[in-house]
C-alpha cells in the first residue's frame, strides 16, 4: 500500500491565501500538494498530472465546481473529489454527489476531518484500482466506469 | 438602442406582493453574499491558526526563520480579522438601514454600504469594478435601503452580460434636477442570461415603488443603466 507520503492532492480554490496556508498544511501532514485557482487551470492540470484526490471549490470564477467535476468525471473517472465549499447550498450537495464526488465539506473544515476524508478518498481510489486488476485478471476489464465482460 | 424609461406604474396589492418577493429576493442574495465571503475569511483565519499551531509544535522556536514565519501568519492573520470585522460592521449597517428604510439620501454612502457585495459579485464574475464619485451631491429625502438593495440587484443583473476581465464603472453626479448612479461598461455582451427582458419586470415595480427610475442606454458594446430618484 502507498504511504501518505505518495497520496497526491490537488487544492482547486480560487481564495489564494486560504489555499496556499492549507497546502503548507497538509504538506507538513506528508501529503504531496499542489495548489490552483480555478477551474480551467485544474482540468489542465488533470491532463498532464494525475492527483489521487481533488480537494474544490464550488464558487469560482470562470468556471463552477460543479462543472469542473462534471469534467473530472467524463475524462478522469479514477481521480476522487472532495468539495470544500464557502457556501454551497442542498441542491450543490445533491449534485456533486450524482455526479460521483466523494464527500462535501463546509468551510471552515476541520484539518483532522479533511484529512481523514483524503485518506478515505484515497483508499477507495485503491480499492477500486484493486477491484478492476482482479475483474481484468478474470477476463473481466474495466473501462470509463463500466465494468464490461469479455467475449469468450 | 434608444433609452428605455420604466412605463409600468403597478398599484395596490399587486405592487404590495411584488415588492415583498423582490424585496426578499434581494435580502436572500446579500445574505448569501455575506456567508459566503465570512466563511472564506473564517475558513482562511482557522488554516493560517492552524498553520502557525503547526510550526509550534514542530520546530524549535529560536529558529528564527520560523519565527518570523510565524510574525508574517499572525500579521496576515489580523489584516483577514479586520476584513471580516468590516464585513460585519458593513452588514450591519445594511441591517440598521433596513429597520429605518426612510431618511437622508446620500447616494454616495449608499453605494458605499454595499460596496463589498458589489466587489464579490464582480470577482465571481472575474470582473473588475471601478468607482467615480460625485462630489457635493445634494441630499434629499429618500428610501435609503430601496436603493441599496436596487443598486445591488441591477448590478448583479448587469454583470451576467459582462465578459470577464471587463471593468463594470460604478459613477454618481449630479444632473439639473436630481442626482443619478449609472452603471457603464464598454464591452457588454449579449449573453443568453444578459437577453432577458431587462430589468425585469417585477424590479421595474421595485424601483419605482421604492422611489426611483431606471434607464437603460445602449449604444454598441457600450451600456450604461441610470438610476435616478423620482421627485
Amino acid at each position: 500500500m502507498k504511504k501518505k507520503k505518495d497520496i497526491k492532492v490537488l487544492l482547486v480554490d480560487d481564495e489564494v491565501e486560504f489555499v496556499n496556508t492549507l497546502a503548507q498544511r497538509l504538506k507538513m501532514r506528508d501529503l504531496l500538494v499542489d495548489t490552483v485557482y480555478d477551474g480551467p487551470q485544474a482540468l489542465d492540470f488533470i491532463r498532464k498530472i494525475e492527483p489521487d484526490v481533488i480537494v474544490l471549490d464550488l464558487k469560482m470564477p470562470g468556471l463552477h465546481g460543479i462543472e469542473v467535476l462534471r469534467e473530472i468525471k467524463k475524462t478522469r473517472s479514477e481521480i476522487q473529489v472532495i468539495i470544500l465549499t464557502g457556501h454551497g447550498t442542498d441542491k450543490d450537495e445533491e449534485e456533486a454527489r450524482k455526479l460521483g464526488g466523494f464527500d462535501f465539506l463546509h468551510k471552515p473544515a476541520d484539518i483532522d476531518l479533511l484529512l481523514a476524508k483524503i485518506k478515505e478518498a484515497f483508499q477507495e481510489k485503491l480499492e477500486r484500482a484493486m477491484t478492476a486488476i482482479a475483474f481484468a485478471e478474470e477476463g473481466i476489464f474495466d473501462t470509463a466506469q463500466k465494468i464490461i465482460k469479455k467475449e469468450e | 438602442m434608444p433609452d428605455q424609461k420604466i412605463a409600468a406604474q403597478p398599484s395596490g396589492n399587486d405592487t404590495d406582493s411584488t415588492m415583498a418577493v423582490t424585496m426578499s429576493l434581494i435580502i436572500g442574495r446579500l445574505i448569501s453574499l455575506f456567508i459566503h465571503e465570512t466563511n472564506n475569511h473564517l475558513a482562511t483565519l482557522r488554516e493560517s491558526g492552524g498553520l502557525g499551531d503547526d510550526i509550534i509544535s514542530a520546530h524549535n522556536l529560536s529558529d528564527k526563520e520560523k519565527l518570523k514565519e510565524l510574525e508574517k501568519l499572525l500579521t496576515a492573520m489580523d489584516d483577514r480579522i479586520g476584513h471580516a470585522a468590516s464585513l460585519v460592521r458593513t452588514f450591519g449597517e445594511l441591517g440598521r438601514h433596513m429597520e429605518n428604510p426612510e431618511g437622508q439620501l446620500d447616494i454616495n454612502k449608499a453605494i458605499e454600504g454595499v460596496m463589498p457585495f458589489l466587489s464579490k459579485i464582480a470577482r465571481q464574475k472575474n470582473l473588475k469594478i471601478r468607482t467615480s464619485y460625485g462630489h457635493k451631491l445634494p441630499a434629499a429625502d429618500g428610501n435609503f435601503t430601496g436603493l441599496q438593495c436596487l443598486i445591488l440587484a441591477l448590478f448583479d443583473n448587469f454583470c451576467l452580460g459582462l465578459d470577464p476581465l471587463t471593468t463594470a464603472s460604478i459613477t454618481t453626479d449630479k444632473t439639473i434636477s436630481s442626482v443619478v448612479v449609472s452603471l457603464s461598461a464598454d464591452h457588454f455582451a449579449a449573453s443568453d442570461d444578459a437577453k432577458q427582458p431587462w430589468p425585469s419586470k417585477p424590479l421595474e415595480t421595485f424601483a419605482v415603488a421604492s422611489g426611483f427610475a431606471v434607464s437603460k442606454l445602449q449604444q454598441g458594446g457600450e451600456v450604461t443603466i441610470s438610476i435616478k430618484r423620482i421627485d
